[in-house]
């Protein structure tokens, strides 16, 4: 039962990378693979401010940060017209340098320093420990949720829609898209990084490594959650990101407690799941096709 | 109101393939106009358009609206007052959007409260009662996908949606080419009905001649990126399909050719029988 618990708990300090991911691959229709390195910038950000005492500061940077580096892959993909997903590469290898110059090395820990979580243990002595940190969690997932919800419900969400769904009509619109997507790069990779800020702080330390592979972690939890919940509404999608994160960290935890595979073969796994659901539609329709030809 | 002067649009420059689409268009156009545009395929009508829209620079030439230079204004700072509906249904919604929200974009051109909510009550009242006004029964189908609609359907939403906040200029690309007669015809009377009504400067390519000629109030025809005649006023009442084509075969050449030329039975068995 803990290890179903800790498992939530992991999955929940994901869960608004997952978010993230949701934005950028399934409303504005376009992969975004700034995702790893953003994840690590938040991570590195918000480990150096809780080492100088102000983890809440190193949240808001990590978001601020996050956003940045959104800016960066939006703008190459906008101003520069390169394709998004070398735009998200490179964006993720400079930052590579920029994170361990930040971290001043490629680790660190924080343990000693006050944390998020510690503070928020500490404003409520009567819970324990575990629980004053579950709760945390599920009160800023809970509250991005409903504040993205409501935000896509305005003329500006309504762009990002519309600009994944038909851009040439959103242009006639007079409205700029190229703005649009710099912008929803920008506030997906804030989720990402205020995620990996709050993990790190979570977890106790910061490592510039963790952040690689996230982009796919985030696309099986989307793709999981779609899985279970169907595509119905922005709400829907929004919440089944965050239960798929949470479901994609249970079926590790089960995997690895029951020894059916290495944690090497982790990496591999989560590949072939998020490629195997990117095939169903085609699959579908092929299949249907063969059937349709028989029968006729 | 809108002045063309000498626009040329050369595609794929320097390249085997390279093409004249447009060279050298200089047009009138005063307000509250509403112009016809035919012409055989590839004769630079779409391209005069996107031109106009500002989809691309033109390397010569200028464009004014209202005494300002657009030239080289982008496409969306343009759209603020020029809008446009294309032959293809699809393209001018969002087809995964629904048909509230679709309108509620439209309606959020040049508008800059980008926080405010897209569906607020008093805005879903204004939508509905635009939607009435269509007579096919979408005010009640507010929350229904675009993409779930007919093209008929489609395209008259569209229709709404480029006229919601009235634009300076309207561009109508064969934008009844793709559904079927009488479909198209009812969007076309709709079109003429909100034009007329709120005296909209319009231009509207056409592949039906006759449509050409009983629409509006002027009618271009353009041939290898030129204006090669320009009808208003009782010449332009005088002609008839067949004199049409005429003048058309006479000035170059041929016989004028669309692929989706649409001829009233009678005038098409004529100028069969007069070749
Ligand atoms: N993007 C493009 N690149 C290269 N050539 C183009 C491009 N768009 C149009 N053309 C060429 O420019 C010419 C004019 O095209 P345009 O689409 O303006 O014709 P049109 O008058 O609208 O014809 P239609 O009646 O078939 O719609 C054609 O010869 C076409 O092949
Ligand atoms: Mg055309």
């Amino acid at each position: 039962m803990a290890f179903f618990l800790d498992s939530v708990q992991l999955g929940l300090e994901y869960a608004l990378m997952a978010v993230g991911v949701f934005i950028t691959f399934r409303i504005l229709n376009i992969p975004d693979l700034t995702v790893d390195g953003s994840f690590t910038l938040g991570i590195v950000i918000s480990s150096v401010f809780a080492v100088g005492g102000h983890p809440f500061a190193g949240l808001l940077l990590a978001l601020l940060g996050g956003a940045l580096a959104g800016t960066v892959t939006g703008l190459l993909h906008t101003r520069a017209h390169i394709h998004p997903i070398l735009a998200g590469i490179l964006t993720t290898y400079g930052l590579y340098t920029v994170n361990i110059k930040i971290l001043g090395g490629p680790n660190l820990s924080l343990l000693n320093s006050k944390k998020f979580f510690d503070v928020i243990t500490a404003a409520f002595p009567s819970m324990s420990r575990s629980a004053a940190q579950a709760i945390a969690i599920i009160v800023v997932c809970a509250a991005v949720v409903v504040i993205l919800n409501l935000f896509f419900k305005t003329v500006a969400g309504l762009c990002i829609q519309a600009t994944g769904n038909n851009e040439e009509m959103v242009r006639a619109s007079s409205i700029n898209t190229a703005a649009v997507k710099v912008g929803t790069f920008a506030l997906a990779n804030a989720l990402v990084a205020l995620s990996g800020g709050l993990l790190a702080q979570y977890q106790g330390f910061g490592d510039v490594s963790s952040g690689s592979g996230m982009v796919v972690i985030g696309l099986a939890s989307v793709i999981i959650g779609e899985v279970l919940f169907g595509h119905r509404s922005i709400l829907i999608g929004l919440i089944s990101a965050v239960c798929g994160c949470v479901i994609y960290r249970i079926i590790i935890a089960l995997a690895l407690h029951y020894n059916l595979f290495s944690a090497n073969a982790l990496k591999l796994l989560s590949a072939v799941i998020v490629a195997a659901t990117l095939s169903v539609p085609p699959l579908k329709g092929w299949i249907a096709g063969r059937l349709a030809r028989r029968g006729a | 109101m809108l002045e063309l002067k000498g626009l040329e649009k050369t595609y794929l420059k320097h390249t085997v393939n390279e093409h004249r689409a447009l060279r050298g268009i200089d047009l009138q156009i005063a307000d509250g106009e509403f112009i016809t545009v035919i012409g055989s395929n590839g004769a630079g009508k779409s391209t005069l358009f996107n031109a106009v829209a500002g989809t691309f620079f033109c390397e010569r030439g200028r464009i004014v609206l209202d005494g300002r230079d657009i030239t080289y204004v982008r496409e969306h700072r343009r759209a603020r007052q020029i809008s446009r509906i294309f032959q293809d249904p699809m393209k001018g919604s969002a087809p995964g959007l629904t048909i509230a929200e679709n309108i509620a974009l439209a309606y959020a051109r040049g508008e800059n409260h980008l926080f405010s909510f897209a569906l607020s009550r008093r805005k879903l009242e204004l939508f509905r009662d635009c939607l009435a006004q269509l007579n096919m029964d979408l005010e009640n189908r507010m929350n229904t996908r675009m993409g779930l609609l007919s093209g008929g359907q489609r395209q008259a939403v569209t229709l709404l949606m480029a006229t919601i906040h009235t634009p300076r200029l309207l561009l109508l690309d064969e934008h009844t080419a793709a559904l079927d007669p009488l479909t198209a015809e009812r969007v076309l009377e709709m079109t003429r009905s909100i034009v007329a009504e709120r005296n909209i400067t319009t231009l509207m390519i056409t592949h039906n001649i006759n449509a050409a000629l009983s629409t509006g109030s002027r009618t271009l025809m353009m041939e290898q990126g030129q204006i090669i005649l320009d009808l208003e006023g009782g010449t332009r009442d005088a002609m008839s399909v067949p004199d049409l084509l005429a003048v058309y075969r006479e000035k170059c050449g041929k016989a004028l050719d669309n692929d989706r030329m649409l001829l009233d039975n009678e005038q098409n068995m004529d100028v069969h029988g007069s070749e």
